[in-house]
């Protein structure tokens, strides 16, 4: 196991955002929390990472984490390579790390020469270069092309293969979520609670799933 | 090549000003004053007199600069200190450089120091807001990043704190820099031994309007220049400094 949170509870003021999550994450496993948007999904990743306060009770078994965020959160005055520099000492690593993720040959570049993509590639190889156990995901994907996000998911699909590392991604994109996670949580509108769980695998119909969970969101209003 | 026509314009008022005043104790034509400018910049006692005032225009930047960063980043960081601090600097920011004259005259007499002690505090608030205010304005979802890193404190402050208030501190030279030499050469007028400010002292106890004026301009074209410097350091250095996602 690498985490467990049990009866988490958050509040901002009168306003309840997360409402008795429960969930466990097991060693090289592809969580992925799938819900609407503005119900609480990055808070949930927040309070996973130590940013948030919350209620409940949350075991953390992971050594390393790598958190990539909504926006690329780069630091604008240093090169590509510089700000992987700053959360890795290890210069073969970094080097790695951009080869891997196709952006070597930018790694002199300030992050404002790059387009949204390489952006987010340098969010990403700033998480992995850190050899993280746990690997959170905050909607990266969420305002690139398709063919540059469906390129980017194969990229950390790849390197999840090649490494030791478990993720959560959150997401409000149910394509996104089956193509990447092993399970779906799915949640319900603010205050978010889970309503329902899917294993993914090859047999899964995913115009059915869908539907279904279109249906749930509905359902749970 | 604008630049050149407004200056004849201004020569040429000042001429039709002068010829109408036709007075050498208030208004000397641009022709006498020119005179004396060519006169007294073959003079030894003009280049030991910038050079005094160079001196301490160089001490009283890097002073100003060094504690306004210092000061200023603790402000940045630390919501008390800013608090505490902000009402002394107001204050400051406020008095009268004839007010430091006489706690300096008191404290050190006529000499280097009452120049360079008046410019740095007349200089130093505006340097230590600037400098708060980058510090404050570094990017919390920087340091938010860097927390979910581990990355140490040392870091942070290293590269993101100082890395966030590297502008606002260009800024400030460039707004220092503007202002310098006014406050260095008010303050040797005042309490001076040695420097432009005393020459021009000098000049006005022997009544000699056309020589005040030709130090005057020669004033000017040393604040325009190292303000031009300044500007140009500030851009070169600036250019990597490029902001947004």
């Amino acid at each position: 196991m690498v985490i467990k949170l049990e009866s988490i509870k958050k509040s901002f003021g009168n306003l309840k955002v997360l409402e008795n999550i429960s969930f466990s994450l097991e060693a090289r496993e592809k969580l992925v929390l799938l819900g609407p948007s503005g119900c609480g999904k990055t808070t949930l990743l927040r309070i996973i990472a130590g940013l948030e306060n919350y209620e409940g009770i949350l075991i953390k078994k992971f050594r390393k984490l790598g958190y990539v965020f909504q926006e690329p959160r780069t630091i604008p005055w240093k090169t590509i390579y510089k700000n992987l520099k700053f959360v890795e000492e290890n210069d073969e690593k970094i080097k790695n790390v951009l080869k891997t993720m196709k952006i070597y040959d930018f790694k002199d570049y300030l992050p404002n020469k790059l387009s949204g993509g390489m952006k987010q590639r340098v969010n990403l190889s700033r998480a992995l270069v850190t050899e993280p156990d746990l690997l959170l995901l905050d909607e990266p994907f969420a305002s690139l092309d398709i063919h540059i996000k469906w390129s980017i998911i194969n990229d950390l699909v790849n390197e999840w293969k090649n490494r030791n590392f478990s993720i959560i991604m959150v997401t409000h994109d149910i394509k996104e979520a089956i193509l990447l996670g092993d399970r779906i949580l799915v949640l319900s509108n603010r205050p978010a609670k889970i309503i329902k769980e899917y294993i993914i695998s090859k047999k899964t119909n995913e115009e059915k799933l869908t539907r279904e969970i279109i249906n749930l969101w509905n359902v749970s209003g | 090549m604008k630049f050149f026509y407004g200056i004849l314009v201004f020569i040429l008022i000042w001429w039709v000003l002068s010829f109408l005043i036709n007075s050498l104790f208030i208004l000397p034509s641009p022709y006498t004053v020119g005179k004396v400018f060519f006169e007294i910049i073959q003079t030894k006692t003009l280049w030991n007199a910038l050079a005094s005032s160079i001196y301490k225009g160089l001490i009283a930047l890097i002073l100003t600069l060094f504690l306004g960063f210092v000061i200023g980043f603790f402000m940045g960081i630390c919501d008390v200190c800013f608090e505490l601090l902000r009402p002394i600097l107001t204050v400051f920011q406020s008095v009268p450089v004839i007010s430091w004259l006489v706690l300096v005259i008191f404290l050190w007499g006529i000499g280097i120091k009452g120049p360079i002690a008046i410019t740095v505090l007349s200089l130093l608030p505006n340097t230590t807001f600037a400098v708060a205010y980058g510090v404050k304005n570094t990017d919390k979802s920087l340091i938010e990043m860097a927390k979910v890193y581990n990355v140490s404190k040392k870091k942070i402050i290293k590269d993101l704190y100082l890395g966030s208030v590297v502008p606002f501190i260009l800024t400030a030279l460039e707004v220092v820099s503007g202002n310098l030499w006014k406050v260095i050469f008010v303050s040797e007028y005042l309490c001076g031994k040695n420097g432009i400010g005393v020459q021009i002292a000098w000049a006005r106890q022997y009544v000699d309007i056309p020589k005040v004026y030709a130090l005057t301009i020669f004033a000017v074209i040393l604040g325009i220049l190292s303000e031009r410097l300044s500007k140009l350091f500030v851009k070169i250095f600036l250019k990597d400094w490029e902001y947004g996602n």
